[in-house]
Parts: C-alpha cells; sequence; structure tokens
C-alpha cells in the first residue's frame, strides 16, 4: 500500500505541470484516477478543437455542465480554443478559476468543481457548479432556544460561512482558509474580525493548525486536541456551537472562529469557563429573567457537583448539622438499607449514568422504554425493596437533572464523572474531603489558559468591570466594552462620536 | 511544555492511588448504626452511683417502607445505666448497646433533683469538656427522680417537642452556655427551671407531657432552693428576657380581675457605690397585652388606664421583691450576677470585699422601678357583666 | 510557561484569606487568658507590629523593585551574612509551615475527625496543596481571589449574626484587670500570626507594578488584623472573660451558638469550611516561599522539583510533636514568640535601616 501511494505522490510530483496535448494529459489523468470510477473524463469537440472535462459524478450539477459549458462550446463561432477567451465569450459560469499546478488541478476536482481542458495549453479553468446531496438548514437539536434565530449550521462549510456572513457584512470580518488532513484534505476556515480580534491569537491559532499532522479530519476532536493548551484535563478548553448568531457574537467579542468542513459546528477559542456556561438565551431574555436563570444555573452546577457528595459527608460524619426532625426521618427511611451511605450512593450515580448512556445510544422510539424501566427499576422498585432509600434517589435525580441546566454539552459530560473523585473523598473524610476536592478542582481550573485567558477569568484574575457580566446580565445598555480579556485592540462596543 | 503535563498527570494518579490506599473511613459513622439520644435524665442513686437514663430513638423501618407517617412515639426508649460518674455511666452503656450512641441531638439534660442537691456541678463538667452536647441544650433539674420523667417521655413525640422547647415563648429554657457562664462567674449562683410531667388524657389512653414548673437555685455547684409561685414569676422578671409571663390583678374595691401578658420586657441594673453604702437599681421596662378584664373598669379611659399601669407595675414589683428578698437574704447566692454588675463599674472595691462577698452580697440595697406600657388594651371595650 | 505573576488584588486577598482565620481560631483564647477584657487592645499592638513589618519589609523590596530577595540581602548584608540571614528566614518558613501543618490536623482531629490519623489528614491536604504550587504563585494568586470573598463572608456573616447574643458589659472593667504589660505579653500571639507578612519579602518582585500595590498590601494586613479584633470583641462579649479563656477554639464555640430561626443550627461547618480555604491557601503559598527561596540556593534542582521535597520536610516535621499541647501551647512559648518572631520583626527592619544609612551616606558623598 505504502509503496503505491509513494508511487502516485512521485508521479504527481513529476507532472507538476501537465503537457499541453490532450491526448498526453488525458493520458496522465487516467493514471492518477486509475480505478476511481466516480470520476468522470468527458472528451468532446467543438467545430475546431477537442476539449476534456473531467468532474466527480455526483459532486456536479451535470444538467449545468451540458447546458452551461459543453453545448455553448460545441456551438460557438469563436475559433480560437484559449480558455480566457473561452471563460470571457462562451460558457455562462461566473465563478471560474485558471489552474496551472497539478495538485491545485486535483484538489479542485475533489472539491466537486469541473476542469475543462484544451489541446493547446497547459492550464486549466475550473468551473464552481458543485452541487451535491446536503441537508437542509434545520433548527439547531443541541442548542434549542424558545426565543431566537432559528437557523443551525450543517456540515456544508461554505452553507456555514455564508450564514455567519449574512449576520456580519463588514469587510473586516475575516476568513481565512487552510487545508488539513493528507488524505482528507478537509477545508478549515479561520474566521475573525480585524480590528477587534487580537492578532495575537489568531496568529496562535493559525500555528497550531499548521503544525497539525494528521491522516483526515473526520470528527472535530483533531482541531480540538490542537487548539487545546492542556490535553490532560477534562475540561473543554474550545466552545462549539451549531448557532450563527453565537459565532457571530463570539466574533464581536474577540475571539476566533474556526469553520470545518463536514461538521455542523464551529470550533471557538478562546474559551473561558463563564462563555460555557452562557446560553444564547440570556442575551434574548429580558435582563432580570436572564440574571435569574443565570443564577440558577451557577447554583446547580453546584448542586450537579457536590450533592451527592455533600449527601455522603454530612450524613456518615456529621449528623449533628441536620436538624433532629429531618435526621430521624432520615434515620427512619435508611434503617433496612443494607449498603453504607457512600456504596448506595455509588451505586445509584452509577445506575444512572448508565440509563443516560443508554438513552442516548438507543433509537429514539426504544429511549421512553429505557425511561419507564429506569424510573420503574430504579424509583419504585429499589426502593420498595429496601435496597436503596428514597432520599438518596431524590439526591441522585436532582444531581442528574441540574447537569442536564448546562448549555455546553461538552461541559455536562465532564460533570458526570468529576463528582465521582469527589465523592470518594467526600466518603473518605467527610466535609474535609468534600473541601479537598472543591480545592482540588479549584486549583485544576485556575491552573487552566486557553491561549493566554485564564479559564476562570474575569472571577480571577478579577476585573470588576467584567465580573458584572458573569454575575449578572447586564443589560445591554450599560455593556460598552468588549471583554478586555480576548483582546485589547478595540474596547468600545459603541461607535465612538455618537 | 509537554514535560509539565506529564507531571500535572502524575499529581492525579497519586491522589487517587492515596484515596484508595487511605480509604480506612475511620471516622464513618452510618446513620443505621446510631442511636440518637433525645434526652438526658441524670440521677444519684445510693453510694454515690450516678444513674444515666437515655431517651433514644431507633427507628422503626416498617413504618418507612410503607410510606406511613407514624409518629416517632413508637421508636423511642428508655434505657438506664449506672455508674461512678455521668461520664462513667455513658462509657458502660456505650459497650452494652449495640449502636452507637449519638449526643449530637440531645437537646435537653434533666438532672435529678437528689443529684442537684449534693453535686450538681461536678457532674456539668462533663457536658461542658466534651464537645458533642451542644451549647444550646437545654438544661432543667427534675422534680423527681430524672428517670422516671424520662421513661414516662417515652409515650409522646418528643424529638420534636424539644427542639421545639427553646423556641416557645411560654415555657422557661436555660443553656447549658448560659449556666456555664452563671457558675464559672465569682458569684458561682444560677438558676435552673425544674422540670414536670403533665398527665393528658386522650380519648385512649393517659399520656404524659412534658411541664416545667418553678425554678431551682444554684449555689456553689449544689441546688440549695427552689421557688415557684411568685417568687418564681419575679425570677422570670429579671432571668428570662425571652419569656412571657401573665399576670393577674385586683384592681382596689373592684370586684373581678384584670388578666395581661407580657409582649417584651428589657432589664437594666445599674449599680452605685457611694460612701460604702452598695446599691443597684434595676430598672423593667415592660410591654403588656390585656387578655381578659372582668372588672367594670373602662380600659380605654386615660385615667384608668394610667391607674392599671400603676397597680400591674405594683404587682410586678412585689413578686420581684419577693423573689429578691429570698435569694439576698435566705439564701446570699447572686443569681442576678450583681457581682460582675458592680465589677465592670467599680474593679478596684469590689475585688476588695471578692472574699466575703456573701455579706456584701446581703447588705446591698435594691430598688426597683418598674415602667408599665399597656401596648393593647384589646380590641374590643365591651364589658359583659356591666350592662 | 511561566505563572508566577500576581495583580496586586489577587496580592490583597492572598494575604488576607491567608492570615485571618488561622489567627482568629487559635490566638483569642491566649490573649484572652493574658489581657482579660482588654484583649482587643493586645489585637491593635499586634495590628500596629504587623504594620511596622510590613512596612519596612515593603521598604527594602521597593528599594530593589526588580531583584529577588536573596540578591538584594546580599548586596545589603554582604554575601556571607545575607546568605546566612536569607536562609535562616527560609528555616523560618519551612518550620512554621511544619507547626500549621500540625495544628491543622489538630484541628480537624478535634472537631471532626477524631478517630483518623492526623498523618493522613495532614497528608491529604500536602497533596492537594502542592498541585497549585507546583503550577506557580499566579494559581495560588488566581484561588485566592475566588476564595478570599467567600471567606470573608464566612468569618463576617455568623459575627452577625451573633449579635444578639453578645452584651458589651462583658468588656467592662476598662484596664483594670490587665495593665500595659498584660496587654502586650497578650498580643504576642496574634502578632506571631499577623507578622507573617514577611513572607512579602519573596514575592514583592513577582507581582505586577501597580501604584496601588502598597496601599492594597497594607489594607489587608490591616484588614485581617481588625478582623481579629472583631471576632476576640465578639467572643469576650458572646461568652465573657472566663469561658473564652478556657475554650481551645472559642471562635468556633461563638458558631456553634448561633442559630437561626432556630432552624439553621451549628454552624461549625462554616468554620471548618473557612478554616480549610485559609488554611490551603497559607501551606501554598509557604510551600511556594520556601521551594522558590531555596531553589535559589541549589543549582540543580528547579522549582517545581523543590516543592515536592519541602513537602516531604514539611510532612516529616509535622509529625515530631507529641500532642495539641506540644503545638499549640509550648511552640509557641520555646521557639515562635522568643525566637521566629522577633527574627520577623527585625530582619526587615534592620534591613530597611541599613538601606536607610547607606542611601543617606551615598546622597552626601
Amino acid at each position: 500500500m505504502k509503496t503505491a501511494d509513494l508511487h502516485l505522490k512521485e508521479f504527481i510530483k513529476s507532472y507538476e505541470f501537465l503537457p499541453s496535448s490532450l491526448e498526453e494529459k488525458t493520458k496522465i489523468l487516467k493514471e492518477i484516477y486509475k480505478n476511481c470510477d466516480d470520476i468522470v473524463l468527458h472528451p468532446f469537440f467543438s467545430k475546431q478543437s477537442a476539449y476534456l472535462l473531467i468532474f466527480v459524478s455526483g459532486l456536479c450539477d451535470e444538467e449545468k455542465i451540458h447546458e452551461h459549458i459543453v453545448r455553448p462550446i460545441q456551438h460557438t463561432s469563436i475559433v480560437s480554443p484559449e480558455l480566457p477567451l473561452i471563460i470571457s465569450h462562451v460558457t455562462n459560469i461566473t465563478n471560474t478559476k485558471i489552474l496551472s499546478n497539478t495538485l491545485e488541478i486535483i484538489d479542485e476536482i475533489a472539491d466537486g468543481n469541473t476542469i475543462l481542458f484544451n489541446d493547446i495549453e497547459n492550464k486549466a479553468v475550473s468551473y464552481r457548479i458543485t452541487s451535491y446531496e446536503k441537508r437542509s438548514i434545520e433548527e439547531p437539536q443541541a442548542e434549542s432556544v424558545v426565543i431566537g434565530s432559528r437557523e443551525g449550521f450543517i456540515e456544508s462549510i461554505s452553507t456555514n460561512l455564508s450564514l455567519v456572513r449574512r449576520k456580519i457584512k463588514t469587510p473586516s470580518l475575516k476568513m481565512s482558509s487552510m487545508v488539513i488532513g493528507t488524505y482528507s484534505h478537509t477545508s478549515i476556515y479561520i474566521s475573525y474580525i480585524e480590528g477587534i480580534a487580537s492578532l495575537q491569537i489568531v496568529e496562535d491559532v493559525k500555528e497550531k493548525l499548521t503544525k497539525l499532522n494528521v491522516d483526515a479530519v473526520l470528527s472535530n476532536a483533531s482541531i480540538e486536541e490542537a487548539l487545546e493548551d492542556n490535553w490532560s484535563s477534562p475540561f473543554p478548553q474550545v466552545q462549539y456551537s451549531e448557532r450563527p448568531e453565537v459565532v457571530a457574537a463570539a466574533l464581536l467579542e474577540g475571539r476566533v472562529a474556526i469553520f470545518i468542513d463536514g461538521i455542523p459546528f464551529v470550533l471557538m477559542v478562546p474559551v473561558t469557563l463563564f462563555t460555557l456556561l452562557q446560553t444564547p438565551e440570556d442575551y434574548t431574555e429580558r435582563f432580570i429573567n436572564g440574571t435569574l436563570s443565570r443564577w440558577l444555573r451557577y447554583f446547580f452546577l453546584m448542586v450537579a457537583l457536590l450533592a451527592p457528595s455533600a449527601y455522603i459527608a454530612i450524613l456518615t460524619f456529621h449528623q449533628e448539622m441536620i436538624p433532629t426532625t429531618l435526621l430521624l426521618r432520615i434515620a427512619q427511611s435508611r434503617e433496612e438499607i443494607p449498603f453504607p451511605a457512600f456504596l448506595e450512593a455509588l451505586i445509584m450515580q452509577v445506575i444512572f449514568e448508565v440509563l443516560r448512556e443508554a438513552g442516548i445510544r438507543l433509537p429514539k422510539q426504544m429511549g421512553s422504554t429505557v425511561s419507564i424501566v429506569g424510573t420503574l427499576v430504579i424509583g419504585q422498585a429499589a426502593i420498595q425493596a429496601g435496597l436503596v432509600s428514597a432520599p438518596m434517589v431524590m439526591i441522585v435525580a436532582i444531581t442528574g437533572i441540574s447537569s442536564f441546566l448546562l448549555p455546553q454539552y461538552t461541559l455536562s459530560i465532564v460533570l458526570r464523572w468529576i463528582p465521582f473523585p469527589v465523592m470518594f473523598l467526600s466518603g473518605m473524610l467527610g466535609l474535609v474531603g468534600l473541601m479537598l476536592g472543591v480545592l482540588i478542582i479549584a486549583s485544576h481550573l485556575c491552573s487552566l489558559r486557553s491561549f493566554g485567558v485564564s479559564y476562570l477569568a474575569p472571577l480571577a484574575p478579577n476585573d470588576s468591570s467584567l465580573l458584572k457580566d458573569v454575575l449578572i446580565r447586564v443589560p445591554l445598555k450599560f455593556m460598552k466594552k468588549r471583554p478586555s480579556i480576548y483582546s485589547s485592540i478595540n474596547p468600545n462596543r459603541r461607535n465612538e462620536g455618537k | 511544555m509537554h514535560r509539565k503535563h506529564l507531571n500535572s498527570f502524575k499529581i492525579y494518579i497519586t491522589l487517587i492511588l492515596t484515596s484508595i490506599i487511605l480509604s480506612g473511613c475511620w471516622d464513618v459513622m452510618e446513620v443505621n448504626d446510631l442511636a440518637i439520644v433525645i434526652a438526658t435524665g441524670i440521677d444519684q442513686i445510693e453510694e454515690e452511683q450516678i444513674e444515666v437514663t437515655f431517651l433514644l430513638y431507633v427507628p422503626n423501618p416498617s413504618g418507612a417502607a410503607s410510606g406511613e407517617v407514624s409518629g416517632s412515639s413508637k421508636n423511642s426508649y428508655s434505657i438506664s445505666m449506672t455508674g461512678d460518674t455521668f461520664s462513667d455511666a455513658v462509657m458502660k452503656l456505650e459497650s452494652e448497646v449495640p449502636r452507637e450512641i449519638f449526643w449530637g441531638h440531645s437537646n435537653i439534660f434533666i438532672f435529678g433533683s437528689e443529684l442537684a442537691k449534693n453535686e450538681l456541678g461536678k457532674q456539668l463538667d462533663f457536658l461542658v469538656r466534651t464537645a458533642e452536647p451542644r451549647e444550646q441544650s437545654q438544661i432543667y433539674i427534675s422534680q423527681e427522680k430524672a428517670k422516671v420523667e424520662v421513661d414516662k417521655f417515652v409515650s409522646i413525640n418528643t424529638a420534636e417537642l424539644f427542639s421545639k422547647l427553646p423556641k416557645s415563648r411560654y415555657l422557661k429554657s436555660m443553656t447549658l452556655k448560659d449556666i456555664e457562664e452563671m457558675l464559672v462567674n465569682n458569684s458561682q449562683a444560677g438558676l435552673i427551671p425544674i422540670s414536670n410531667t403533665n398527665s393528658v388524657k386522650t380519648s385512649e389512653d393517659t399520656i404524659d407531657s412534658f411541664a416545667v414548673k418553678g425554678s431551682a437555685i444554684i449555689y456553689q455547684g449544689k441546688m440549695i432552693s427552689s421557688i415557684s409561685g411568685e417568687k418564681d414569676i419575679g425570677s422570670q422578671w429579671l432571668l428570662f428576657p425571652k419569656t412571657n409571663i401573665p399576670i393577674n390583678i385586683n384592681p382596689d374595691g373592684k370586684n373581678g380581675k384584670v388578666s395581661a401578658e407580657t409582649i417584651k420586657k428589657s432589664i437594666k441594673l445599674s449599680p452605685l457605690l457611694e460612701d460604702k453604702t452598695w446599691s443597684i437599681k434595676i430598672k423593667i421596662n415592660t410591654d403588656l397585652l390585656i387578655l381578659q378584664n372582668s372588672t367594670s373598669l373602662d380600659i380605654y379611659n386615660p385615667t384608668v388606664m394610667n391607674q392599671m399601669k400603676k397597680e400591674f407595675s405594683k404587682k410586678i414589683k412585689a413578686d420581684i421583691e419577693e423573689f429578691l428578698n429570698h435569694i439576698q437574704k435566705d439564701l446570699k447566692a447572686d443569681v442576678l450576677q450583681f457581682y460582675e454588675a458592680f465589677h465592670r463599674s467599680y474593679p478596684k472595691e469590689t475585688d476588695d470585699v471578692k472574699e466575703n462577698w456573701e455579706e456584701q452580697f446581703e447588705n446591698i440595697k435594691v430598688s426597683i422601678q418598674v415602667e408599665v406600657k399597656i401596648k393593647n388594651p384589646g380590641v374590643t371595650n365591651l364589658n359583659i357583666e356591666n350592662k | 510557561m511561566n505563572d508566577n505573576v500576581l495583580t496586586y488584588k489577587q496580592l490583597f486577598w492572598l494575604f488576607l484569606s491567608m492570615q485571618v482565620i488561622m489567627n482568629m481560631l487559635l490566638t483569642p483564647s491566649g490573649s484572652i487568658m493574658i489581657a482579660q477584657q482588654d484583649a482587643w487592645l493586645s489585637a491593635l499592638i499586634a495590628i500596629l507590629i504587623s504594620l511596622v513589618t510590613l512596612w519596612s519589609s515593603i521598604k527594602v523590596c521597593a528599594r530593589y523593585p526588580s531583584m529577588d530577595f536573596h540578591v538584594i540581602i546580599e548586596t545589603i548584608a554582604g554575601k556571607w551574612i545575607g546568605r546566612l540571614l536569607s536562609i535562616f528566614l527560609l528555616v523560618s518558613f519551612t518550620v512554621v509551615l511544619a507547626v500549621m501543618l500540625r495544628q491543622y490536623g489538630e484541628f480537624v482531629s478535634g472537631t471532626v475527625l477524631p478517630k483518623t490519623p492526623i498523618s493522613v489528614i495532614i497528608f491529604c491536604i500536602l497533596v492537594t496543596a502542592i498541585y497549585p504550587t507546583f503550577h506557580g504563585l499566579g494559581v495560588i494568586g488566581r484561588l485566592a481571589e475566588i476564595f478570599g470573598p467567600i471567606l470573608l463572608l464566612g468569618i463576617i456573616s455568623p459575627i452577625i449574626l451573633g449579635i444578639v447574643n453578645m452584651d458589651v458589659k462583658h468588656l467592662l472593667p476598662f484596664w483594670y484587670d490587665s495593665g500595659i504589660l498584660a496587654i502586650i505579653t497578650g498580643s504576642l500571639g496574634p502578632a506571631a500570626f499577623l507578622t507573617d507578612c514577611v513572607l512579602i519579602l519573596w514575592i514583592f518582585n513577582l507581582s505586577e507594578f501597580h501604584p496601588n500595590k502598597i496601599k492594597y498590601l497594607t489594607w489587608s494586613i490591616l484588614t485581617s488584623g481588625l478582623l481579629y479584633l472583631l471576632s476576640v470583641t465578639s467572643i469576650i462579649a458572646t461568652f465573657g472573660v472566663k469561658i473564652a479563656s478556657t475554650h481551645l477554639y472559642p471562635f468556633l464555640i461563638l458558631e456553634r451558638y448561633i442559630s437561626i430561626f432556630g432552624m439553621i443550627e451549628n454552624l461549625d461547618a462554616i468554620v471548618i469550611t473557612v478554616w480549610i480555604l485559609s488554611i490551603f491557601l497559607k501551606i501554598c503559598l509557604y510551600l511556594f516561599v520556601t521551594s522558590y527561596g531555596f531553589s535559589m540556593y541549589t543549582a540543580k534542582i528547579n522549582r517545581q522539583k523543590m516543592v515536592f521535597y519541602i513537602a516531604g520536610i514539611a510532612f516529616f516535621l509535622s509529625l515530631l510533636p507529641r500532642n495539641v499541647v506540644d503545638i499549640s501551647i509550648e511552640f509557641p512559648q520555646v521557639v515562635g514568640v522568643p525566637f521566629i518572631l522577633p527574627f520577623w520583626v527585625i530582619l526587615p527592619l534592620f534591613l530597611s535601616l541599613t538601606i536607610f544609612i547607606k542611601d543617606k551616606i551615598n546622597k552626601t558623598q
């Protein structure tokens, strides 16, 4: 395999520029695309000269090829077969490019463009009449909102770029392209607003992506890993969104967005924990509601992280902290439970995770079955059999629900397993262990950085002018400044002078 | 860069490893293994032996499984043990009960009167020294044997009752901290409410409930007297600022009574030392609420109102004087902490009489000033009898 | 990546939060025992002593704003004396670190985990503290910034809630029971804790330059001192001198005595939480300074490795004392107050005086 691969590469290299003769060109192209039956090589003739069309069937609109390229050339009265002349006078397709390098030509073909050769030049014209099956723009699945735009990104990168371009029309919005993947040749666009985004971060992103050496970019993980500063951390250091307005907002804050072909998500860096905790809806709601739901999210983030651990710690170490009557009630419900509280919590938590995982993997029709079985098994049967106490079921359920409150899926995955070590610690040392667990997590978060931006900014390092947008959702009237943590080039959101 | 992350990864691993190695869980105490103490009674029986009676809560699992709300009455048990000291008895008991005795929720300690008369202070030391009983726990002295009293509580929903005790506006309560403070002060005197039981008849059976009747006066770690009636009410005016006190008066020449209740009261002690005469002024401000008027008096009338105020203050003053006479002349126990009050203003002089404070205390002139405000004479002024 | 830079706000929170709780919890009873109801005056004197230490330390560092302390001290005191003094200082930090660890162990063991071996309790927090220290001072600073406000809330709110239990009469009579000597002796305990602001000598040049830096630093020591003053006062006002001086941790008892609506009781959990936060930051800072300092004298070992060595030594030292009396009563009496406290106060004073004189001489020349 390797030798064949090498052979092909060397073969292409030896023909950096194609010869002018159509016959030779056909021979070389046939050699390159040996056994590629989806490649169409179509020779045709006008009155005076011969031409060759090459394209990937299924990626191009064949009707348009016939209508706008083949037929005009066959019927033209212009004698000269020179390519510029054909583009300007014969064919009626506007998005064209003249190519000479073989590698370029191959890339263009793979992108779904149609290439036209003539008999006299060693150059080729690439017509952009791609048309392939793609999903239509739908409502985003992972980030749904009640009020707000219903557009979501799809797998086609050009559509995605256009969705953002439609929101930010200034020419300062730069989209610089890049091809990654030795085999996949995936096109990637790095997008930022010139004059807002910090050039250092843009350069950093570009450098990191250029260094990336992979076979193929089939999922976002390979790009994400290249962008991370700390690969061993469980916390996401890249934000995903499938909503154009989220990306547009991020760009306006001076962040950098990365579009990947074939992936309906756009990656955004740098990231802080608090950006991951914001939902697009925060800014469509009235500011009081937005603030309250933000507080709710923060509170339940803590609940998701600590509720089972705190329950274990208090129940097995610090019974004096529970009000007397409540303790007696808990004691009554726990009396016949055979497991220690720690084990009980562990079992329940694991069962809950299993159910959640099963719910995701199963086909949609089966999902409800799982939830019914799950509720019956853990909720009802386990309590009645006296295996698990009712308060524990409540705690686990609250923990589970709270982790769904987090807007970023990548973050809520982390919260699925982070509680377990903390549970261990608090099962061992009670509240002291719980505190140690919190301290380890906090220290880790403090040590994280994403493109030089502290993960906990603006809480630490403290920036009181930005902290207000973290603690409350400030009315837009008062949000006159861009977050200085990302970039300090253009701090004012308002047009000066007005 | 990469080396650094490998290192931090190592720390994770060490942490997880240590937590596994260390998972000895030394201090784990499952709720299932606890016998939760709700109330404690301490008695002295012959030959210097101490008998401790615990009211334990041991959950009744069948109640929980069926989800019914069962009163905790079925879950209370009492258990007694004798030992040389309080702690000795507790230790002995712990070795005989399969569950761990859990003190964290013991809100009430009742000392038998026999014990209180002999060595209350010595046994209180155990409560103060160990960390577990709360500083807010209530201390009472039983009229009879504490064991008898605690045994009776088995049939009522005691845990809830006792946790509400400190909030009650009618039942007097003294916390462990209050008593500790009184007894370590120079006056070494204090006052502890006396507990008793009340029989409540229901349609099925008789239930014994908790009650507070009178107070005991403690001096130098021993109970020296018990007071009730007017003296007790006098003590409530001075020592229990949070409880409500009922007052009845017989207005002069009128047939009938006026009853009122205090809503708020405050006390101020101002000591004065002039020409070697020690005197102290007690100023009491109180707000009253009229509950019943069986006289023909028109309370809404300002002059009558003023008269009433005078009558009330006279009554209050009389009660307090009765109490003060008792502690000053009969007992010579400085329950009201006059020593501290004088020490604050006249530190040198009090130090001089520190040794024979008892004599000095007896001779302190006390003047009482009561200021009564009638906050609410009632919503109507209807006199039913007075047609 | 060098993550050792502190902002001036971080400096404020770091010094405030590492000092405050330790002092509040451990020293009031000793101070009250000696100075009686005038212990709050002792607190004022302790604040004064610590401010003098801080002020002279800052004077030393501000004279050479970009130099590390081991360079500064060698420039001022000569190569060998300077090196000796600076190593003495680092050793004193290491000893205090060990003592702190032990005191933490004793406290946790005495209040919540009576059966867990103290070595385990100490080991756990030490391992936790290594993590941020390893990553650098910046991480410690950010931690302080996050937890500082929480700490402050955890200290002030119980005091405010406990106001109903307080009686100002307990603070009388003024001056009679104590006297000037007792008040000064009573101030030594809290002063020993407050003067560890001498740590600034090592980290001053690591914090960013800001015109407000010195102001913030002074405020942080002042705030921690004032909070101590507040806590001592409220302890006396709640319990009176006699009970307050006999309890080992009167501040803990103060919180236990608070009850909100008769429902939320036993707030000792708050004290324990706050205590762990505070001591954690303190351990981190000491660990950082000692490892940073010692690594300057050992050419081969870098700072990050040094963290592990120092932690090991401190762990070993912390296991030496036999019981709580050794560490809480004997150590302060035998080593803390007679040696470490004067050393911490006099060293920066001596250095700043030397600078002052040197500059004077230079000017006249």
